[in-house]
């Protein structure tokens, strides 16, 4: 009956959005129990707990932006993994890539040396976005004039060629939510009575209704999403519904991931052409996804470093808008495929932070690969997320909330349908999907494999692992598998680091990662916080390296000052580890674990404040110096450029550095001072 | 009538014709026979040159012989789906598809005053609906999903599948166990030695908070944890070392990447097998997926018959 239960809910929330009819849902539970044969799943009892459940939390890594070939501009460039693939993939079987040869066999395959825990496909939700920003001049005056949209009126052919296979603006995918995608009744053909088992057991009477409803992508999406979550008591793997809410208008970034707690989900998913702002998906997930019909959402930006300035713009300075952004955005892509965006160290404090080098794109939005840069502006310190949250803390002083409040995750924005995919070893890049070096780099040079997700969290279910989410206890990796903890208190002792229950004595008597501090009376206090780390343990075919130290990143406002400041806690950044570039052999001491306490020697209650945790490890080879090497263009062959091949030339690009220090970024523990 | 008129009676042939057809009706697809009626189905030069070079695009290598033939498969089978789909006319019939095409004639000319249903009209006398890559590929994915939709399933076929692939739904033996963790990056202490104190003192049963260990962030108690994840966690050297304990016994020190670890086994449980019932999802799931990757190549198969295909020969020297 459990599972029973179960369905009628995913039904519930499709008769909450009308697919089949409305209304009858409830009354198709006959049809379900004949479909499913009387059978079911044995999920877990409500309350129940997962065998592997801790009290004081494990960490679970996985990827939350993954397209498949569900996305059109994945789909366009060859990737047909389908949903159902991808899970697979990140569960950690291996997958055949396109083509096929003649027999069907995939021509290439791939599969994870680790397998994730988690992962959220994540497929652009829009079709038709940039059609209307740029036929509509009423309303998207500013667009509709843009470079882009010139282009597409005056030569609209190239320009659905353009649209639909960059990524400029608005990548396509298959379902404008505008549009009904459910057919009619008279549309649906009949199948699935007498013994016939409908898919997934959600269609209605005699297992026909919605039979090729459920087949549109959202609901595969869905479906995907339930095949592969593991219900049993052993919850080994979770999936979230999920979608890209893709708008980028002018090519200037405000994607957003939105996932889903469970599997009730709205059935249209609100995406930019009928939303266009952040503000307005926003309220239509909060009309379409509500909590008494158990659904629960969060929407989590990315790529704010390709925002051209307005990922961190508020359309007004209200406390209600700080408020609704807050709640619905707790954590921010610090990291992915197309860079970091940590910091630029392009002013203030930030310029002497010379690990904020790491990774940047040298543009400020999506098309900044085009046109020769011309279309696109160099990268701005307000759209990286140091920046922002400095900025947050500034507006909270004003106006008593905070907008910015974001917790750190990175991923891969895979378009290969790979989540997970992201070592710089054999990187296929992510648009195409070859594991063989050829004529070419396999992606431009400056984008990166992307990172990884870790939430900290009692079991590896859906609810447990939002609600990690929810309170922000989460950090982002640069794609390697270090462990890292993060806690700050008043009392937190100056030994931590040498006591066995330091993680119990850290929740009783302080804040995990993403929490607040709480208030303090005394005006003498200063907060100490703990961070351990442990480095990624490694594999067979892995290349991971120890650690090499901990930083935690201040940021706070000073007489309405934005100040910032680095400080070294455990580990020597100057301990002598080295790659040798030609080899990509890496030598040097390192660090298996790291653990230091620190105390805020300048704290002053009175200013607002936020700290975060960054760890580094050891310099290693960049991917595409292993492929640039491997090609045989490596430095010395740069000494003739001429005899390098157009596709590797930026083998000898000495813009882009050779090597990398894979990192982790922890959210951040805010400070707030007490009403006065 | 003799025997050999009656057999010779040409009604007789058509009823047993007919009843042979329909006695192999549950086997035979629905579309079959075919005849080659859909005309010519040419893949030109300029096609397969494009296909290079998104090939080359996405990969940054040209394709060698084996990828290029799988391209152009590919490419024909897009062909013949989309031909499919508008012989269904599933463009009369796809909101997504009728808007794509309004709003390409609303580009070409955005004062026009006429109707939706004019312009959609317009649209398809231009062909539109093959030229433009976004309504083609919604046409080519709506075909699909409605011949894979034909596919069923019965509960016999998924006991057959459940039977036939145990190996699949089986959980692996897991382990619940407390450790203890001597970190090798402690300046003031050798890891290897102080597990060995620490072991002998819990050994004879003292209940100091044990200060000779360090914290480990994974915690000291785990619960349930397959061999895999204990590796993950903890290196190969564990899994050996865990899976030889007695529950309640300590082990000896364990080297890992971090240090030393005294495991202490809590309990076992062995592997076992996922009863049906807890896997029918997955199940049904990879039965669907296995059922319609089979009958959409054989329906590729089958419907390629209807065309001429037509592979120009790309000439010698050329290149992408």
């Amino acid at each position: 009956m459990k599972v029973f239960g179960r369905f009628l809910v995913l039904m519930s929330a499709l008769a909450l959005s009308g697919c089949g009819g409305s209304g009858n849902s409830l009354s198709t539970d006959g049809a379900v129990d004949g479909a499913g044969g009387g059978g079911g799943t044995t999920p877990l009892p409500p309350g129940a707990r997962c065998l592997h459940y801790n009290a004081l939390r494990s960490p679970f890594f996985g990827d939350l932006h993954v397209h498949t070939g569900l996305s059109l501009d994945a789909n366009t460039t060859g990737t047909t993994i389908r949903p159902t693939d991808s899970y697979r993939y990140a569960k950690g079987e291996e997958i055949g890539l396109p083509p096929h040869d003649d027999q069907g066999n995939p021509t290439r395959t791939s599969q994870l040396l680790k397998p994730l825990d988690f992962a959220a496909i994540t497929d652009h939700v829009e079709l038709f976005g940039e059609v209307e920003v740029c036929t509509n001049e009423e309303d998207y005056p500013v667009e509709y004039n843009s470079p882009e949209c010139q282009f597409f009126r005056q030569s609209p052919e190239n320009a659905f060629l353009f649209f639909n296979f960059t990524q400029l603006g608005l990548p396509l995918a298959t379902l404008p939510p505008e549009i009904a995608a459910i057919p009619g009744v008279d549309q649906i053909p009949l199948g699935g009575g007498g013994g016939d088992v409908p898919r997934l057991a959600m269609c209605g009477p005699q297992g026909a209704t919605c039979l090729e409803a459920a087949k549109t992508p959202w609901l595969e999406i869905q479906a995907a999403a339930e095949e592969h979550y593991d219900r049993s008591e052993n919850c080994e793997f979770t999936t979230f519904v999920a979608y890209e809410y893709t708008a980028a208008p002018r090519s200037l970034n405000q994607h957003r991931n939105v996932i889903f707690k469970g599997e009730v989900v709205p059935e249209q998913p609100p995406a930019y052409q009928e939303n266009t702002t952040p503000v307005k998906l926003w309220e239509a997930l909060t009309d379409r996804c509500r909590l008494e019909d158990g659904c629960e959402y969060l929407t989590i930006p990315h790529n704010s470093n390709l925002s051209g300035g307005t990922m961190f713009d508020v359309p007004d300075e209200s406390p209600e808008y700080a408020a609704t952004r807050q709640l619905n955005e707790p954590l921010a892509e610090i990291y992915q495929h197309k860079g970091q965006s940590e910091c630029l160290n392009t002013m203030g404090a930030g310029m002497q932070d010379e690990l904020c080098g790491f990774e940047i794109v040298p543009y400020d939005n999506l098309s900044g690969n085009r046109f020769g840069g011309a279309n696109a502006g160099p990268p701005k310190e307000e759209d990286y997320l140091r920046e922002a949250l400095k900025d947050g803390l500034a507006r909270e002083e004003n106006i008593g909330v905070n907008p910015f409040k974001y917790g750190l995750i990175g991923s891969t924005d895979t378009h290969l349908g790979a989540p997970g995919l992201d070592n710089e070893l054999n990187y296929p890049g992510h648009g195409g999907a070859s594991t063989a070096s050829g004529d070419g780099l396999p992606d431009e040079i400056e984008y990166s494999p992307g990172g990884l997700a870790v939430l900290w969290a009692e079991e590896n279910t859906r609810e447990s692992l939002y609600d990690a989410m929810r309170r922000r206890e989460a950090y982002a990796t640069s794609g390697t598998r270090p462990t890292v903890r993060f806690f700050g208190g008043w009392d937190i002792p100056i030994d931590a680091c040498n006591r066995p229950d330091l993680i119990d004595v850290a929740y009783q008597i302080g804040v995990p990662m993403g929490g607040d501090l709480p208030a303090n009376d005394d005006p003498d206090a200063s907060p100490v916080f703990v961070v351990g780390a442990l480095r990624d343990p490694g594999i067979a075919g892995d290349n991971a390296q120890p650690l090499q130290h901990i930083q935690i990143i201040k940021g706070w406002v000073e007489g309405g000052e934005k100040m910032e400041m680095v400080y070294q806690v455990a580990g020597n950044p100057n301990n002598g580890a080295t790659v040798d570039t030609a080899s990509c052999n890496a030598s040097g001491p390192g660090f298996a674990a790291l653990c230091g306490v620190w105390q805020d020697p300048s704290f002053d209650p009175s200013q607002h404040a936020f700290y975060y945790a960054r760890v580094v490890e050891n310099p290693s080879c960049r991917w595409s110096t292993r492929q640039c090497n491997a090609a045989g263009y490596d430095e010395a062959a740069c000494a003739d450029p001429d005899s390098v091949p157009a596709g590797f030339a930026d083998c000898c690009n000495t813009s882009f550095p050779k090597t990398i220090q894979e990192r982790a970024w922890t959210s951040p523990i805010w400070y707030r001072p007490a009403e006065s | 009538m003799s025997i050999r008129a009656f057999w010779r009676e040409p009604l007789l042939h058509f009823l047993l014709l007919g009843a042979l057809l329909y006695l192999l009706r549950p086997v035979l697809p629905e579309w079959a026979p075919l005849a080659p009626t859909g005309g010519e189905l040419r893949v030109s030069v300029e096609d397969q040159a494009r296909l290079i070079r998104n090939w080359h695009r996405e990969t940054g290598r040209l394709p060698d012989e084996r990828t290029l033939q799988a391209l152009i498969e590919r490419h024909v089978e897009g062909e013949v789906l989309l031909r499919q789909a508008l012989r269904m006319r599933l463009h009369y019939n796809d909101v997504v598809t009728r808007q794509r095409l309004i709003n390409n004639l609303r580009f070409l000319e955005p004062d026009t005053a006429l109707p939706d249903a004019a312009l959609f009209q317009q649209a398809v006398a231009l062909n539109m609906m093959e030229t433009d890559l976004v309504a083609k590929r919604r046409l080519i994915q709506l075909v699909r999903l409605r011949i894979e939709s034909q596919v069923h399933v019965t509960e016999a076929d998924l006991q057959r599948h459940y039977r036939a692939n145990l190996d699949r739904y089986r959980h692996p033996a897991s382990y619940s166990f407390e450790q203890r963790f001597f970190s090798r990056d402690r300046d003031d202490q050798d890891s290897a030695d102080v597990a060995a104190k620490a072991l002998q003192q819990l050994r004879s049963g003292v209940q100091a908070t044990d200060p000779l260990a360090s914290p480990f962030l994974h915690g000291d108690v785990f619960s349930a944890l397959p061999a895999s994840r204990i590796a993950e966690i903890f290196g190969d050297a564990a899994v050996v070392s865990i899976q030889q304990l007695s529950p309640g016994d300590w082990s000896e020190p364990v080297a890992s990447v971090y240090g030393h670890h005294l495991f202490r086994l809590e309990s076992r449980q062995d592997e076992r097998q996922r009863p049906f019932d807890s896997v029918r999802q997955q199940v049904i799931a990879e039965v669907y997926a296995e059922r319609e990757a089979a009958y959409l190549k054989t329906w590729l198969k089958l419907h390629k018959r209807r065309y001429r295909i037509a592979v120009d020969a790309i000439p010698v020297g050329d290149s992408a």
